[in-house]
């Protein structure tokens, strides 16, 4: 770093270059003489060239030009190399080289360098950076009319910098430079003996520094105060240093325009119930399909008179708005009428999902004081709930008013939605009616949702993702297709069905999204798809690389949607595009028109661009709380204190995340043990707390972990004390969580490993042990088969297995089964489908089945 | 200053009767007032589960009356 302290000094009295040059002694003074004058714009850029020149390796310590235009104004350049003499010094020398008597001798004493050295973080500086390692240097001119100027720039510039550190919030005016690298005008006194010496400070360059920030605060020759940094271009990005500048200049001013997120337009006020939405579009299009179930079509006509039937006897129940009906239904036609069915009754639905085990159940049941639950069966977990079997379709021709009987309001509830829960049992979160219709208005525009679209029902109904994917669609007049479920597990399978729906909305996760992907191939099967829609959990925007070759994006628009089930499914959209792919971008881009988005520091304080802090939720979305839990409703749902109407209230997401210069947000991951497996929403406390619920158990610890691609994240589970059993401790779970809660594994170890500051330490964790159950392999039919049957799963789950093992209880899932049929095809054992590996879980039970087949 | 956020918070509610916890030291936002508690958060959480009986909006509560006495 040899750039040299230099001064530029306007000259107030002729100098004579031979007089100069007798003062300076033997170094030689460089005179120009220009053609043109002082005021032009090519003398300034000259001045500030020949200010900055660095010095060459050997030489002279000092270089002075004599500068005379063609207006015979004259400029004097003094420099000297850095680190020997700072600004007094150099005073010093432009004095004595004007022939100011008052200085005596040349100046010696050498400046120590590395004073102005300080050390921040500069996470909040990336941005684009262009990393060549140059110096830029941007300037702002502060307001005329501040009081004690020098104290407020030291101020601002302090509060500045902590807000983007987290340091302290408050340096004391008093302090003059503070350690912040910030150089202070030149002094009065040295203004004076310059003056006296026939000269005037005209400009002065960035002091030398190898700091990645350094400020400077200088009077212009007006009087006014001009503030600049000077930073590395591969550490600080202009935007930030330049967002910097003016929120100092803006504090200086009395004026800070607290940088809060972009608040989206105001989406078109929609007040409309969910069944209201859906009996528009019947009344428009009686006879347009509106699900389609393995080849089974339903108009509209047909699903809202089976709704109105189903609500005919849910009323008579004695349910209306405000109550809650379970709704415990296999996948199909019949799910979604029921689902309308209650909602036109005026109740609000919880879905029950049929695979979860009783506890779970029960305790669903029970705590969102269900009063009927529509399902063909009682079960015990109920608890004593009655229940009602959907009547059968209602034959054509009837006529029928729908919905009009005992109307819900738009801020009645609409569904109930349980999520995991840290303390160990899920919670519902209650959704209203106006909240899906503000979601609505919100994107039915800009996504152009209408009567020739085709969307799949995909996830489960119990996944709130599954709300978007039914309401939106038939709100707008699209064909629902319900995807069973082994199609919706075999992605080849899956994608012929897209093909052959002519499916042009998808939704997926980008776990899913990951095994449709691995479909793409010369010839596959061509797909509509013309708006794709990833939601659930962080996408790497990588992914898409190979889905932007096969479907350009003006013929698919690709959208990463952020969202929380406590503001209505969606947040925050993006539309991604091949660049974005490449760039690998975090980006989840910007509220969605009605909802407003914060990112907060632990106070509420919003953060300044590039500073990661906790995000909050805002607007149209926000739902109206936890079902029966008041306390914890007021934790999470708060004041809003920012950009709401008085009265409105913000979520608290948990999730972690940050605004970018350019306006769109990032996310960052989550602030406590929440994880996202598979789009489905788990609290790794909800499964430590129900392991810790066994005397045999003193401590525990959940680990997400991921193998390779994100399809591969699972949890493993660790357990301290000498009676624990991992089986009987699985088998305990399985019968209070729902499946995809499951861990794969579950390993016995004597004590959890702790950091210094007495958290887990994840990373001493073990490597999780198999469960592996001696048994002798029977002599079956083909023993051969079963060997290489079992060395494909082996090598496939990078573990050992005996003939009995849960392939899936054995760090399996959907992912890793598809690799096994793989290479079993390869090896020329069978083609058959996944589905039979499903069906068919253990190796034993595998080999018969192929078998059988091959026999 | 710990980097936990607020020692001491506010119950306050709004006109639709909905509570929420609030950070003592700041202003109270528009369209809330003082529920008339402060505390530490687990404090002002186990007031709310006591005091916020009816979790439905006062408009709908109120509309729902006008509907039935009607």
């Amino acid at each position: 770093m040899t750039r040299p302290a230099s001064l530029v000094l306007r000259a107030r009295r002729p100098l004579a270059a031979a007089d100069v040059q007798a003062r300076l002694g033997s170094p030689v003074l460089w005179t120009e003489a220009l053609p043109y004058a002082a005021g032009d714009p090519r003398a300034d850029a000259l001045r500030r060239r020949a200010a900055s020149r660095p010095f060459a390796a050997q030489g002279a310590p000092v270089r002075v030009l004599l500068l005379t235009y063609a207006d015979r104004v004259q400029d004097l350049v003094v420099s000297a190399r850095p680190a020997t003499l700072d600004e007094a010094g150099l005073t010093d020398v432009a004095c004595l080289l004007a022939g100011d008597g008052s200085v005596e001798g040349w100046p010696q004493a050498p400046v120590s360098s590395g004073g102005e050295a300080f050390t921040l973080p500069l996470d909040w500086a990336a941005g684009t950076l262009s990393g060549t390692g140059t110096r830029e240097v941007l300037t702002v001119r502060l307001p005329e009319d501040a009081q004690d100027i020098e104290a407020a720039v030291v101020t601002a510039l302090s509060v500045a910098l902590a807000r983007r550190t987290g340091g302290a919030l408050s340096a004391g005016p008093g302090e003059r430079t503070g350690g912040l690298g910030l150089r202070l005008p030149t002094p009065a006194a040295t203004v004076e003996r310059l003056a006296a010496a026939g000269l005037r400070l005209l400009w002065r360059p960035p002091a030398p520094t190898t700091a990645p920030l350094a400020f400077s605060l200088d009077r212009d020759s007006d009087d006014s105060y001009l503030l600049s940094c000077d930073f590395r271009t591969d550490l600080v990005a202009a935007e930030a240093a330049r967002a910097l500048l003016a929120e100092i200049r803006d504090r200086v001013a009395g004026s800070t325009d607290e940088v809060t997120t972009p608040v989206a337009a105001q989406a078109p006020e929609l007040k409309a119930t969910i069944h209201d939405l859906v009996a528009a579009r019947a009344e428009e299009q009686p006879d347009a399909v509106a699900v389609t179930e393995n080849g089974v079509e339903l108009t509209y006509r047909q699903l809202l008179d089976w709704a109105e039937e189903i609500a005919t006897r849910v009323r008579a129940r004695g349910t209306g708005p405000g109550q809650l009906v379970g709704v415990s239904l296999p996948r199909g036609t019949e799910l979604i009428a029921s689902l309308l069915g209650v909602l036109m009754s005026g109740a609000a639905y919880v879905p029950i999902d049929l695979s979860y085990p009783e506890d779970r159940l029960r305790y669903m049941t029970e705590d969102s004081g269900l009063t009927l639950v529509l399902a063909h069966e009682q079960r015990p977990a109920f608890a004593g709930v009655p229940h009602l079997a959907p009547p059968p379709l209602p034959a054509d021709g009837q006529v029928r008013r729908w919905g009009k009987a005992q109307p819900a309001a738009p801020s009645d509830p609409a569904y109930a939605i349980y999520t995991s829960g840290s303390t160990g049992r899920p919670k519902g979160v209650v959704v209203e009616h106006r909240n899906f219709a503000a979601l609505l208005a919100a994107t039915q525009d800009e996504f152009g949702l209408g009567g020739s679209d085709v969307w799949t029902f995909f996830h489960s109904f119990a996944f709130d993702f599954s709300v978007w994917e039914i309401w939106a669609c038939l709100a707008t007049g699209g064909r629902l297709v319900v995807v069973p479920e082994d199609v919706a597990r075999v992605p080849e399978e899956f994608r012929e069905l897209l093909h052959t729906e002519g499916v042009t909305v998808l939704n997926q996760t980008p776990s899913a999204f990951v095994q449709l992907l691995s479909t793409e191939a010369p010839g596959a099967s061509s797909l509509a798809v013309r708006l794709l829609i990833f939601g659930g959990e962080p996408l790497d925007s990588r992914l898409l690389l190979p889905w932007f070759d096969a479907h350009p994006e003006d013929r698919c628009r690709v959208v990463n949607m952020y969202g929380i089930t406590e503001t209505t499914v969606h947040c925050t959209w993006a539309t991604l595009t091949r660049r974005d792919a490449l760039a690998g971008s975090r980006s989840i881009g910007t509220p969605l028109p009605g909802w407003t988005v914060h990112v907060l520091d632990p106070y509420g304080r919003p953060l300044p661009a590039g500073v990661p802090g906790e995000i909050h939720v805002g607007g149209a979305g926000v739902a109206r709380g936890y079902l029966g839990r008041p306390g914890l409703t007021a934790q999470r749902f708060r004041p809003d204190h920012l950009a709401g109407h008085p009265g409105a209230r913000l979520y608290r997401s948990g999730d972690r995340g940050r605004l970018c210069h350019d306006g769109q947000l990032e996310h960052l991951g989550r602030l406590d043990g929440q994880v996202k497996v598979r789009g489905y929403r788990i609290e790794l406390d909800e499964i430590r707390n129900r392991l810790l619920e066994a005397a045999e158990v003193r401590a525990a610890a959940v680990v997400l972990r991921h193998r390779g691609a994100s399809a591969d994240a699972h949890l493993d589970v660790y357990v301290v004390g000498p009676q624990a059993d991992p089986d009987a401790l699985r088998a305990h779970l399985e019968r209070v969580l729902p499946g995809y809660m499951m861990p794969s594994t579950i390993t016995r170890i004597e004590e959890l490993p702790v950091t210094g500051n007495g958290k887990l330490d994840a990373a001493r964790l073990p490597e999780p042990a198999t469960q592996p159950r001696l048994r002798e392999a029977a002599q079956d039919a083909a023993p051969d088969l079963e060997a290489r049957i079992s060395r494909t799963w082996q090598d496939v789950l990078g573990s050992p297995v005996t003939a009995d093992d849960n392939f899936f209880l054995s760090g399996g899932n959907s992912l890793l089964a598809i690799r096994v049929m793989v290479r079993l095809r390869e090896q020329g054992i069978t083609e058959a489908p996944v589905r039979v590996l499903y069906r068919n879980p253990t190796v034993r039970e595998l080999t018969l089945a192929l078998a059988e087949t091959a026999g | 200053m710990s980097d936990n956020g607020p020692e001491r918070w506010t119950v306050l509610i709004n006109s639709e009767e909905q509570y929420g916890l609030f950070p003592a030291e700041l202003p109270t936002p528009g369209g809330w007032r003082p529920a008339g508690f402060s505390g530490t958060e687990e404090e002002c959480v186990s007031y709310v589960d006591e005091h916020w009986t009816d979790m439905r909006p006062l408009s709908l509560r109120q509309a729902l009356e006008d509907g039935s006495a009607a």
